[in-house]
């Protein structure tokens, strides 16, 4: 008798190490699992791996030299407006609620008077990384800013980024610095072309700056309850 | 048979009379023949249609540079039998126009993309389409030349790479130098390329 429980103690001695070895697993593959998550949210990428937001000054630089593709590009004169950074402007003054669509299949970006579409055009969206979609607000604009990202051959640094429209929502942090604007390094719109961003010709970004909320005061604007942002909502997949 | 004068004369008179009516008859029927072949002519010439030369048809296209500071204008005049095409490119401040191509477009279909100009407005490209395949007349915009010749054919100088793949579209500019063409492989999608110019030289992408 006494050897047989003395059997059925070994037996059930194995039986608990071996649970306790799986619970131990099982916590320490979700504990893996758990970090991996919260670490991802908290270091989500910025649409420009390394400038992010960084100058948020909407000052216009001069005498600067551009890359882009790995190669150094001329900046262009003339791309800002003075009237764009020294006066209020309001294109398209509405008691309609505005709001900006993009379709990422169509690569267009659609504006909107309440139902009402007042203009159109082509933009390039996300190509070396992602665009997210969902519904955001522009929290600020900026007449110019610089914009820097990627690595190697893909590795750009780009100054006097014209028409700056800086979005967010409660997935996409303010600090990921997506963003609409003009892009005077490349002419393909309709194709994807960015890091994430919307990008859009200057004379059709400006004519966008212009007519989005918060209304425009000087070299950066930021949006308020008195000056809310517009809303921007991104959507569909590119092909 | 003893005829009297007088019966003589009657039986000429009445002859005489006889030939007169005929005659009578026969001018009449001839005059309505006459009026009603002029009726006849007059309403042909009615119904036929006084042939002109055909007027030329005119249509314009126009593409601004991403700026907004220079545009490309295609005039196309449809004759008869061809068309002229026109390429102008005209600095928007100054409205000053430089003429940069003429052709007349013999089994020819040229068209403007709304990506033509490079992105430093250096370059300007036209969309051409003969015998069924597609390529890109590229430009200065200054009007000035690429050594001896007006224009570089995109087709032409990618096809002597013998790169095995179809060139199917010229979609834009990557950047100031560099043409994005779309290719495609035994009916399938090819890979993606940037076409420099003015060096002619292709490089094959990795992405789309």
């Amino acid at each position: 008798m006494k050897k047989k429980s003395k059997i059925k103690n070994k037996g059930s001695n194995k039986n608990r190490k071996l649970l306790f070895v799986l619970i131990i697993g099982f916590i320490g593959v979700f504990g893996l699992i758990a970090v991996k998550k919260i670490n991802e949210q908290l270091n989500l990428p910025c649409a420009n791996t390394i400038s992010c937001i960084k100058d948020l000054s909407g000052e216009y630089e001069n005498d600067v030299k551009a890359v882009f593709l790995g190669r150094e590009i001329d900046v262009p004169q003339n791309l800002i407006s003075p009237q764009s950074s020294l006066e209020k402007a309001v294109l398209g003054k509405t008691t309609e609620m505005k709001h900006i669509y993009v379709d990422l299949e169509a690569q267009a970006l659609m504006a909107y008077e309440g139902r009402k579409k007042v203009m159109e055009f082509p933009v390039s969206t996300g190509k070396w990384g992602r665009t997210p979609v969902g519904t955001f607000k522009i929290w600020i604009k900026l007449v110019s800013t610089r914009m820097e990202g990627g690595s190697g051959n893909d590795y750009y640094n780009l100054p006097n980024v014209p028409y700056t429209m800086f979005y967010y929502n409660d997935d996409v942090a303010k600090s990921r610095g997506f963003s609409i604007h003009g892009a005077y390094w490349h002419n393909n719109f309709g194709y994807t072309m960015s890091h994430g961003c919307i990008n859009m010709r200057p004379v059709d970004a400006k004519t966008l700056f212009e007519w989005a909320e918060p209304v425009s005061g000087g070299h950066t604007t930021y949006a308020g309850e008195e000056n809310p942002g517009t809303l921007v909502t991104v959507y569909g997949n590119p092909l | 048979m003893n005829l009297s004068v007088g019966k003589l004369l009657l039986i000429f008179l009445s002859v005489m009379i006889a030939t007169g009516i005929i005659i009578a008859f026969l001018i009449q029927t001839k005059n309505k023949e006459s009026v009603s072949s002029q009726r006849s002519e007059a309403r042909v010439a009615k119904v036929v249609p006084v042939v002109k030369a055909a007027e030329p048809e005119t249509e314009e296209s126009t593409v601004l540079s991403p700026d907004g500071q220079m545009s490309i204008v295609m005039k196309k005049v449809t004759n008869e039998n061809s068309s002229v095409y026109v390429f102008s490119v005209n600095d928007v401040e100054t409205n000053m126009s430089e003429e940069i191509y003429t052709t007349e477009g013999l089994g020819e279909e040229f068209s403007l993309s709304a990506n033509s100009f490079s992105p430093d407005n250096r370059y300007v490209f036209v969309n051409q389409v003969a015998s069924g395949s597609a390529t890109a007349l590229v430009f200065r915009t200054s009007g000035e030349e690429f050594g001896d010749e007006k224009y570089i054919d995109v087709l032409s100088v990618f096809d002597k790479k013998e790169t095995g793949n179809t060139l199917i579209k010229i979609t834009g500019w990557d950047s100031s130098t560099l043409l994005h063409l779309f290719t495609e492989n035994d009916g399938t999608s090819g890979p993606s390329y940037w076409f420099e110019i003015p060096s002619g030289a292709a490089i094959r992408l990795n992405s789309k």
